[in-house]
Parts: structure tokens; C-alpha cells; sequence
């Protein structure tokens, strides 16, 4: 069945972004790096708003 | 361009931001919601008192529903969306959206080109009979144009910036754009071009990417921005985020089969949406696991911030909305559940719970940042507690109700009972669209009264504990780092080329291959005798298609065996492939009718049409009267061709013998076994239909012996039966003067001027009468024949005496009159079975088993019985001749055959 290489497909992928989490923790940084940007981003948004 | 500061901000650090049309889709958005919910509510109060708004094409149930869904996808949530876009975008991707003059085009046209043009395109009979794709063809443009103007105005200032920076609410924004800028043409215009089940394949994935594709992401990426915008605290993981997100729009382009379960689409496709929807639901609990852990330590910051808890309830329900969806997508769930409101409980908790609360909270969330708003803590408050009410009251509501419907569809009960179960159901709904209501107008009395926004955002007490600066903690990848893992900059983009890829695989998978398949398989089955619709009866689906008949009825009978039982044969792939587009339909108020062909007479069919309740009295469907010249034997040419079109539903099924024991079509008589076989488990599924015993077997017989005290009883129960079942026809009396009577043909028996023997009574009963009105009513539980058997004796039994005995000379005479003008039809002893009987529907009346009043029966020969083949003998029979005639029929009643009374007698 198709769908079904699909989702395993899917599924590897995925384990594969997980496998380079687990076994390079220096790339954990740059995952989570966007959301302190965001963070950092609204908050300079927010004193934009309040100057 | 000008830039007035009030209006946006520009430097060099911080992008532009359009608070202008911010504003304006916002205002909008609450101007669609309540136009939406009152088209909602409007509906739902159709449900119980079908006349509501009645007498008007414009105002029917089919197109005020069109416009309900419609108005919520792309009215309310689309100007919701757009208002937050404006406000999130420029933030995410830090550089302005392309062009404001752009965005008040896109303003102008979303609304004004699109949504205001396409209710009234469809109040004005302007449509497509497909769910979420309601838009006639003309507005599909116009909406196409609005997201390749979309991804003009959001999608190139992600472009523009990096996307391996970009934060998870950036890409699920980015998804829903491109993806729904694809998905759109395929699932609203393919099934206009692809006739039948070929087409069902593609509009049932936009019933599901409509929301999978352009609803969730969206609400997902909102709730992604107002969790950490609101509680000062980033999210908990933004890799899990990712991950999450990957899934969704890998996997939920493969679920849109899973409303065509137990169809003619072929197994294997329908196997893949099934494991796709439950790996879907394990993704859910992913994302909502992330969002709920990005607010632990938050609890009062939910409590007191209303935006935040309006994000907060809205992912809580898009949890229980997932799994729901994942369970109802299994088949033995799907069996019970599919097509009862419990579908419809699950798509008010997806676009009222999830999608509007977290389009709420981030649209309170712009609304106190934006500069010139108006916010009203307080009204948005009401309006949480309003809406929370309403809904959950609405769910748990519809749920039950869905429930209660699928367990008497399982059952042997008659379709009515189902109605008569649901009304308590339907009216709590409407009741629960008061509380959300009243929700929608806090909603708009709290973005547009309170205090006005200025320079500063507005304040909630929970925002004061927010403490920016020192809750954020950047990161700085080191140079090294950044160029040992720069390959993973690229991973990002490259998973995004292969979502795309995988979208692109779905439609091949789910669509063009079933296609293929199905192709093939009505090649095979489709028989060369099958007769296409006339010009009458296309004219009659393009009225069906507008009034939105395929809201309430659906056109396929599913590979199960209540719905073999209750509607007939499965329908097959080749029945419908003349059909452009589909209307399969996706909920059942009233019956299938994918078998209507000849089950009913056209004036049976007018007469509904004309006033439902004329004829089935506990009916809840709207009449539609504006097809009519004030009476239902005076139809206009829409009318007929209505009525043409239903009864050709399922003819050549008949014509290729479904239902019985053979093959289905001559062409697969040069197919080999193994091809047969192939073909037949292709279109249903592997379901072998012909091992339910179809026969209903010969009619019980539905006297008994009775005491005098029960047969009263019964006929007490019977009467309330009867005013139930039969009074729309037969009038309460028996006597056949309600409305409804008056435009069948031939006429619905007056019962008190025959008596039936009980045989023929039990068989009418059970088997209804070919050619007329009249229907089996074998779905009726047997106490409630009984009881009604029992009614009809005692309402014509007390107007009859024994007949007078004919003298010799009479009896010559009658004898030679009858035999040389009835007894063709009739019969030589009078019973029904003439040489010409055969032939004729209804068959003619047989005098052994009926016994009409003298009265009645002189008025039957004088003038004939319209609507039968029975003429009328005034000019070729003299009085005299009549009167004796009448007295001999009468002699034929076998009254012996019939009563306890006799069986009483005999045992005395």
C-alpha cells in the first residue's frame, strides 16, 4: 500500500531529525534557536509599540 | 506611499506593520461571524419548524446552509486569519508584507469579489453541491486569485528573510498558503470536469484539506505565537514544534478518502486515509503535548489573560477533535457514526471550538497591540464564558444525537423513528445557538467599545507579570558550530521540497491513482444498456444540486449490511459516472435515494415536494413551494424536472438487475473469474451484498384473536399510528380528505367506505400498493401493524350490513354484465386477476378481499376511479344495469376468510 510508504517514509524522516538531536547535542542550539528569536523579536516589537 | 505614524511603524530594526488593515479584516471578520452564525441558526431552526423562513427560493435550508460554511471558511476565519497575518508576518519574517495598496485590494476582493458575491450567488440557486466548495465556479476564480495574491503579499517576505531562522509559526503560515493555493483548484474545480466516484476522489481530500491544509495550520501557528507572546516565556520545544509540523503536512493531505468509507472508491485508497487519519491523531498529541508544555507554570496567566485562554481552550479542543476524528475514521466507528450529527458535532468542535477560540485569542491578542483599537477585557470575557457554554452544550448535544441516530439506522426502526428521536436533539442545538450567539456579540462589543489602544498596548493584569527581557534567552551558535552543522540550514528547506513532493504524492496516491482504478473498474461493469439522464432530468439534478438536497440525502449506498437492508443494493462506481459533480453527500437527515427510481409515484413525489407534511406527517423537510403554482398538481416545469431527475436515481441499476442474483453487467461476461472477482471487490469494497437476505418474505398476518377489550386497545394504538403515519394521506379520519389527497392519483383510500379482508389489509400493510401512493410499511415494528390493521377494521367495519342476495333472474343478468365488461380486469371471480391484471398498476380491485359500500361502489362505476385503469360505465351501462352490477361484486367478498368473529363462531 502506498499510503503506507508514505507515512514510513514520513515517519524516517522524521526519526532521522530526531537521531541528530539525540546524538549532536550541539545541534540542539540551532533547533531551538528560532524561538528566542521570536521571543527577542517581540519584545523589540513591543518597545517599538511603547516608544 | 503615505505612512502616518498611528497607521504603521517604520526603521530600520523593526518591519512595517499594516495596523490599517489589521483593522479592517478584523472589523470584517466580526461583521462575517455574525452574518455566518445567524445563516447557522437560521438552519438549525429549520430543523423544527421546517416552515421557518419558508415560501422563499432565497431563504431554503440547502442554500442558507451553503452559505453558513462557507461564510465561516472564509468570511469570518478568513478575515481573522488575513488580520492576524498582517500582524504576525512582518513580525516573523522581520521584513514588511509586500504592499500595502496590494492589501487593500486583496481586502476589497476577499470580501467584496468573494464572499458577499458568493451567498448571493447562492441564495440565488448559484452553486456546487460539494461540501466546503459550495462557491460556484466563478467565485472558485475569484478565490484562486485571492491566495496566488496571498502569497504575493506573506509568503515572499518569509522569501526574503532566512527560512532556517524562521519560527514554527512561520512555516505552518507558509504551509497553509502554498498548500492551499494548490489544494484549492483540485478539490473545488476537478469535480466539475471528473464526473461520479472519479470525482469523489478529489473533492473528498478538500473536504479535508480545507481544514487540514488552511484551518489548522493557521490556528496551530497562532496558538504557536500567543502562547509565548503572552506568557513571556518561548515555547517549550521548538524541534518537537517542527517535527510536528512536518507530520501534519506530510500525513494530512492523505486523510481528505476517509469521508468515503465503505464507498466505490477502491478499498486500498480508502485503507491509506484510514491509517493516515490515526497517524495524524498521534501527530496531534505531539503538537498539543508541546503547546500545553509551553504553558506549564501559566495557569494564572490562562486565567486572567482572555486571549491566552481562548488559545488555551481552543488547543484543548483540537486535541479532542483529532482523536475524535482519527476513532470516527475507523471503520467499525465510521459504520455507526458517518453520516449522523455526531459528524456534525465533530465539525462544530473543529471550526467553532478549535479554529474560531484560537482565531479569537489571536485576534484579541493583535487587537491590544494594535494601535487605534478599541479592547474590552470585559466583553471579551463574557464572550469566552458565551461561547464556551454554547459549544460544549452543542457537542455534547449533537454527539449523543449522532449517536442515537447510528443505532436506529443499525436497527430494523423505521426511518421516522429516527426523526422523531433526533427532534429533541435539534432543538437543544438551537437553543445552544443562543449562548454562542450572544458570545459573538461580546466578541464584537469587546474589539470595538472599551479603551481605545494608543502608543502603549493594553494591558490584562496578567500582562504586568510579564517580564520580557529577562525571560528571553538568545542563543548564539558558535562559528564553528555553525558552519559543522550548516548542512542543516538546508534541511529545513529541503524537508520543505519534500512536503511538497508529498503533497503532490497524495493527490496521486488518494486521487489520480483511485482514478485510474476506478476508471478500469467501470470499464469493466458499467453495462452497455446503461440509459443517460435526459435533458429533463439534468435540469432536475442542476435544482437538486442548488437547493442543496444532497445536504439531507445522501446518493450512496454504502458497503454495509444495515445500509444494503434499509436502502437496497450498493451503489456502484458506474452508476454515477455521468454525474458531474458528484452528489454522494456527506450527512443524512432524510433517506438515501440513490435507489428512488420507482419506488415512488411522480404525484407522491410532487405532493412532497409541494409539502412534505401532506404526505409523511411527521416529516421535517422544507416544502418547496416556489416550484409550484399554488397547488402540487399544478408544478412548474422545475418541479417536474425534479421529479424526473429522483426517479431516475438508481434506474440502471435496476436495468443491470442489481440486487439479484446474477452478474452485473454483460461486458464481464468476457472477463475471466479472477477479473470478476477484482472488479467486484474494487467498487465495494470487498462486501458480498448477496449474502444479505434481501426478500422481506410474504406479509404476516396481522390479525389475531383478539378479546373486544384488546382489539379496542390495539385500535387505540392504532389510531395514534395512523395520525403518525397515515393521516397525511388518509386524513386522521381514514376518509381521505387531507390536503395531500387531493393531488395523488389514484386517490389514497377512503377506509371508511371499504373493508379489506385481513389478508389483504396484512398485505397492503407489508407491501404497500404498486402504481399509487401507498408504501410498504414493513419497516413498522409488527405490534404497530397489528395496532394498525386493528384501526383501519374498526374505522370501515361498522358501515356495513350483509348484503341483499340477487334472484336467479338477476344473477343471469349481473353474471352476463360483469362477464362481458369486468372481468378482464377484475377477473372471472372477482378477484383482481383478469387477463389484463397483469399489466396493470395499481392492479384492479379484488372484490374477493375488498368490500366497498354500495355508495362508494356506484360512484366508483359512475365515474371511474382517476389514476387507475378502472373508467367510468355512465355512458355504456343504464342505472339499473350499474345498481345490479354493484349489488354482484359485492357477493364476492369472502367475509369467512377474514374475522376472528367467523373462527369465534365456529369454535361456539
Amino acid at each position: 500500500m502506498i499510503v503506507n510508504l508514505i507515512v514510513g517514509g514520513v515517519t524516517l524522516l522524521m526519526l532521522l531529525f530526531v537521531l541528530v538531536w539525540i546524538f549532536f547535542p550541539a545541534t540542539r542550539n540551532w533547533f531551538e534557536r528560532p524561538k528566542h528569536r521570536f521571543m527577542e523579536t517581540e519584545r523589540m516589537m513591543d518597545e517599538k509599540h511603547k516608544s | 506611499m503615505n505612512i502616518t505614524p498611528n497607521e504603521s511603524t517604520t526603521d530600520l530594526l523593526t518591519p512595517r506593520v499594516e495596523n490599517g488593515l489589521i483593522r479592517a479584516h478584523g472589523y470584517m471578520a466580526l461583521v462575517m461571524v455574525v452574518i455566518s452564525a445567524l445563516f447557522g441558526i437560521a438552519v438549525s431552526i429549520k430543523f423544527n419548524w421546517p416552515e421557518f423562513l419558508g415560501g422563499s427560493s432565497v431563504m431554503t435550508w440547502g442554500r442558507m446552509r451553503y452559505c453558513h460554511t462557507q461564510g465561516i471558511f472564509f468570511g469570518w476565519l478568513g478575515n481573522a486569519f488575513l488580520a492576524f497575518l498582517y500582524y504576525a508576518v512582518p513580525r516573523l519574517s522581520m521584513k514588511p508584507v509586500s504592499s500595502r495598496s496590494l492589501g487593500w485590494l486583496m481586502f476589497v476582493v476577499w470580501n467584496f469579489g468573494m464572499v458577499i458575491p458568493g451567498w448571493m450567488l447562492m441564495m440565488h440557486g448559484f452553486s456546487q453541491p460539494l461540501e466546503w466548495a459550495e462557491f460556484p465556479i466563478i467565485v472558485d476564480i475569484v478565490v484562486i486569485a485571492c491566495f496566488v495574491l496571498l502569497n504575493l503579499q506573506f509568503v515572499v517576505p518569509f522569501l526574503r528573510g532566512k527560512l532556517s531562522d524562521l519560527y514554527v509559526t512561520g512555516w505552518y503560515f507558509l504551509g497553509a498558503i502554498t498548500f492551499t493555493t494548490l489544494a484549492y483548484p483540485v478539490g473545488n474545480l476537478v469535480p466539475e470536469f471528473v464526473p461520479g466516484a472519479r470525482g469523489a476522489s478529489f473533492s473528498g481530500l478538500w473536504i479535508h484539506d480545507s481544514i487540514g491544509l488552511w484551518v489548522t495550520p493557521l490556528a496551530v501557528g497562532i496558538a504557536y505565537f500567543v502562547i509565548p507572546a503572552s506568557t513571556g516565556r518561548p515555547i517549550y520545544s521548538h524541534f518537537l514544534s517542527m517535527i510536528g509540523f512536518w507530520l501534519l503536512f506530510f500525513v494530512y493531505p492523505l486523510n481528505g478518502t476517509h469521508h468515503y468509507i465503505f464507498s466505490s472508491i477502491p478499498m486500498e485508497a480508502q485503507m491509506g486515509a484510514i491509517v493516515a487519519s490515526v497517524y495524524l491523531g498521534m501527530d496531534v498529541i505531539l503538537v498539543v503535548t508541546n503547546q500545553l508544555l509551553s504553558l506549564r507554570g501559566s495557569t494564572g496567566k490562562v486565567a486572567a489573560n482572555v486571549a491566552l485562554r481562548f488559545t488555551w481552550a481552543g488547543i484543548v479542543m483540537y486535541l479532542i477533535v483529532s482523536l475524535q476524528g482519527a476513532a470516527q475514521a475507523l471503520m467499525p466507528v465510521n459504520k455507526l457514526v458517518h453520516f449522523t450529527d455526531w459528524v456534525i458535532a465533530h465539525s462544530h468542535l473543529a471550526l467553532l471550538g478549535f479554529a474560531s477560540f484560537v482565531a479569537i485569542g489571536g485576534l484579541l491578542h493583535v487587537w491590544k497591540n494594535t494601535a487605534g483599537a478599541r479592547y474590552s477585557p470585559r466583553a471579551a470575557n463574557w464572550s469566552f464564558w458565551l461561547l464556551s457554554v454554547g459549544l460544549f452544550l452543542m457537542f455534547i448535544d449533537l454527539t449523543i444525537g449522532g449517536l442515537v441516530q447510528g443505532q436506529l439506522w443499525e436497527s430494523s426502526a423505521s426511518w421516522m423513528e429516527s426523526v422523531n428521536a433526533s427532534r429533541i436533539f435539534w432543538m437543544t442545538r438551537t437553543l445552544s445557538s443562543i449562548p454562542i450567539l450572544a458570545g459573538f456579540i461580546c466578541l464584537c462589543l469587546a474589539m470595538t467599545v472599551g479603551e481605545r489602544v494608543g502608543a502603549s498596548q493594553a494591558e490584562e493584569p496578567a500582562d504586568a507579570s510579564i517580564e520580557a527581557v529577562n525571560l528571553v534567552r538568545p542563543v548564539a551558535v558558535l562559528p564553528e558550530e555553525a558552519g559543522k552543522f550548516a548542512w542543516l540550514r538546508s534541511a529545513y528547506v529541503l524537508t520543505g521540497v519534500a512536503g511538497i513532493g508529498c503533497f503532490a504524492m497524495s493527490f496521486l496516491v488518494l486521487a489520480v491513482w483511485p482514478n485510474q482504478e476506478l476508471s478500469r473498474t467501470i470499464a469493466q461493469t458499467k453495462p452497455a444498456f446503461a440509459v443517460p439522464m435526459t435533458e429533463s432530468e439534468l435540469r432536475g439534478r442542476a435544482i437538486y444540486a442548488r437547493e442543496g438536497c444532497a445536504y439531507c440525502h445522501t446518493q450512496m449506498v454504502r458497503s454495509t449490511e444495515f445500509d444494503t437492508r434499509r436502502f437496497g443494493p450498493v451503489s456502484r462506481a458506474w452508476e454515477t459516472e455521468d454525474e458531474y459533480p458528484q452528489m454522494w453527500g456527506t450527512r443524512r437527515v432524510g433517506p438515501d435515494l440513490a435507489r428512488e427510481t420507482r419506488k415512488r409515484p411522480t404525484d407522491w413525489q410532487l405532493t412532497h415536494l409541494y409539502s412534505p407534511r401532506y404526505v409523511v406527517p411527521e416529516s421535517m423537510m422544507p416544502g418547496y413551494s416556489w416550484l409550484f403554482n399554488g397547488s402540487p398538481d399544478s408544478p412548474t416545469e422545475d418541479a417536474l424536472n425534479l421529479v424526473a431527475y429522483l426517479e431516475s436515481l438508481g434506474r440502471n441499476g435496476v436495468l443491470a438487475g442489481l440486487g439479484r442474483s446474477r452478474l452485473e453487467s454483460t461486458s464481464t461476461m468476457e472477463l475471466t473469474t479472477g477479473e470478476v472477482v477484482a472488479a467486484g471487490n474494487a467498487h465495494t469494497g470487498g462486501f458480498d451484498e448477496s449474502l444479505i437476505p434481501m426478500d422481506r418474505g410474504p406479509a404476516p398476518m396481522l390479525a389475531g384473536k383478539w378479546s373486544e377489550r384488546e382489539r379496542a386497545s390495539l385500535a387505540n394504538d392504532g389510531h395514534k399510528l395512523f395520525i403518525a403515519n397515515c393521516s397525511g394521506c388518509h386524513s386522521d379520519c381514514g376518509c381521505s380528505i387531507a390536503p395531500g389527497a387531493a393531488s395523488l392519483f389514484p386517490k389514497p383510500k377512503d377506509l371508511t367506505v371499504v373493508r379489506l379482508s385481513e389478508t389483504h389489509l396484512s398485505d397492503v400493510l407489508w407491501n404497500g400498493i404498486e402504481g399509487s401512493s401507498m408504501p410498504a410499511w414493513s419497516e413498522l415494528p409488527l405490534s404497530d401493524l397489528r395496532a394498525l390493521a386493528a384501526f383501519v377494521n374498526q374505522i370501515s367495519k361498522p358501515k356495513y350490513e350483509t348484503p341483499p342476495s340477487l334472484t336467479a333472474n338477476e344473477l343471469v343478468t349481473a353474471t352476463k354484465l360483469y362477464s362481458t365488461h369486468c372481468a378482464l380486469c377484475h377477473g372471472a371471480q372477482g378477484q383482481g386477476d383478469g387477463i389484463s391484471a397483469a399489466a396493470l398498476a395499481p392492479r384492479p380491485t379484488s372484490f374477493y378481499d375488498e368490500l366497498p359500500t354500495i355508495k362508494f361502489a356506484a360512484e366508483a362505476l359512475k365515474s371511474g376511479i382517476p389514476g387507475t385503469a378502472m373508467v367510468h360505465w355512465n355512458t355504456k351501462l343504464t342505472e339499473s344495469e350499474q345498481a345490479l352490477l354493484v349489488r354482484y361484486l359485492r357477493s364476492f367478498y369472502q367475509a369467512a376468510k377474514t374475522t376472528n368473529d367467523k373462527l369465534r363462531e365456529n369454535s361456539k
